[in-house]
């Protein structure tokens, strides 16, 4: 294959719209920045606290709202799954997936399409690391617990499966999509009805402005519910279609 | 003032948090990616004065890639770009690659990227994906730009040497 073309087809596959998801504690990032800083001074500080108080406080209930999810499955953070190259607690090559319905398959597609050095696929066996990811790794019935880490053997119930689908919906729905309220509640509810949850409530903070004009939106299981929240406007945002 | 700074500093991280974020994600694994976000904005937030105009991106990448470099464990620095590409879209049924590639068809790459140095790749993506020129590149691998035009002259002939190699192997081995 020709240099040009190599480099040409390096450019197609770019993860970069994929890899700049905004983060809902981007916010609070930023103002504990600020707030922490000693070039800021005590009136400016007093001055800017009542809204950061309210910015953050917001941002604080939607990513409880999003965390929610994470601590209530087993294994604790479903929501990725590691495919290891080798088994070994510190490996050469790590590659963290979004959570699947089948993580062996998932790691398989990635060794097959020759992610790792070797193509042969060796026989995998999924664990829970201390951190509480799911943990594909080469090796048999022990090599979990030679790892210093549990096997894991169960699967998604069908409502986790719902659960982890929904809340990958609405992250894909936000994440680069300029929502107004009005607009955010419409799209969250057409949501909810496609994944069966028309039991669920939708919690808004009133706290969107000219400087907030879009929407973030955290899941919760525990109450059923979704939190939405103002965010700024990013370069990545487009409009809703339609 | 101090209200003239934070409001750069805002305008600064609101432009620029993603971006660094998505770059940042290239160079460790996920769990560091926050705390090396964080320390860039901190970094920037002391030295807002010298953050160049024409290429803030740039300055704010060179100054991520120094805390990975400074503070982040070695082992841990293994997140490469063939990784991201591979993750990119994961979790989308058997098509790994939203962007209609083929994983068969991009495989060659994948394994010729592997065979490139820390330095050769990254070259490459700063190149490929953020399509950076070499003053840029320079900013942030903090190296004259004339260097960073050879380098990434270089980084990409490897690139097509490693692949003709693989190619003209496959074929002998395949008779």
């Amino acid at each position: 294959m020709a240099e040009h073309d190599l480099f040409e087809k390096l450019v197609a596959a770019s993860p970069v719209r994929w890899l700049e998801e905004s983060r809902l504690g981007d916010e609070q990032l930023l103002a504990s920045l600020i707030e922490t800083s000693p070039a800021t001074s005590p009136r400016v500080r007093a001055h800017r606290r009542h809204g950061w108080v309210i910015a953050g406080a917001s941002v604080t209930v939607i990513l409880l709202a999003a965390f929610a999810l994470l601590r209530r499955d087993a294994p604790p953070k479903p929501a990725h799954i590691s495919c290891y190259s080798e088994a070994a607690v510190d490996p050469t090559h790590q590659m963290e997936l979004a959570a699947s319905d089948d993580p062996l398959a998932a790691c398989r597609e990635l060794w097959v399409a020759g992610a790792f050095d070797n193509r042969d696929v060796p026989r995998l066996t999924s664990c829970v690391t201390n951190d509480g990811i799911i943990a594909v790794v080469p090796g048999g019935e022990q090599t979990c617990a030679e790892l210093g880490w549990s096997r894991w053997v169960g699967t998604f119930s069908e409502d986790e499966r719902n659960l982890i689908a929904f809340r990958a919906a609405m992250q894909s729905t936000f994440v680069a999509t300029c929502y107004s309220q009005s607009t955010a509640e419409r799209a969250v509810r057409t949501l909810l009805s496609e994944y069966g949850l028309d039991d669920w409530q939708i919690a808004t903070n009133d706290d969107w402005t000219n400087a907030l004009p879009c929407t973030a939106g955290g899941v919760d299981p525990e109450s059923k519910s979704v939190t939405l929240g103002a965010r700024p406007r990013t370069d990545k945002d487009v409009d809703p279609k339609g | 003032m101090t209200f003239e700074r934070e409001e750069r500093l805002t305008e600064l991280f609101r432009a620029h948090v993603a971006p660094v974020r998505g770059f940042v994600r290239t160079l460790v694994v996920d769990s560091d990616v926050d705390d090396i976000v964080s320390a860039t904005f901190r970094t920037a937030w002391s030295r807002l004065e010298d953050i160049p105009q024409a290429s803030k991106r740039a300055w704010l990448f060179g100054v991520a890639r120094n805390h990975v470099l400074n503070h982040v464990r070695a082992q841990r620095r293994r997140v490469v770009l063939i990784d991201a590409i591979m993750a990119s879209r994961p979790n989308e049924g058997s098509a790994l690659f939203a962007n209609g590639l083929d994983p068969v068809d991009l495989a060659p790459l994948l394994q010729a990227l592997r065979k490139l140095t820390d330095n050769e790749r990254q070259i490459l993506e700063l190149a490929a994906w953020y399509e950076m020129g070499a003053a840029e590149i320079a900013e942030v691998l903090g190296i004259e730009p004339n260097a960073a035009r050879v380098r990434l002259h270089r980084a990409r002939h490897r690139l097509g040497q490693i692949a003709a190699a693989m190619s003209d192997a496959e074929e002998v081995a395949s008779g």
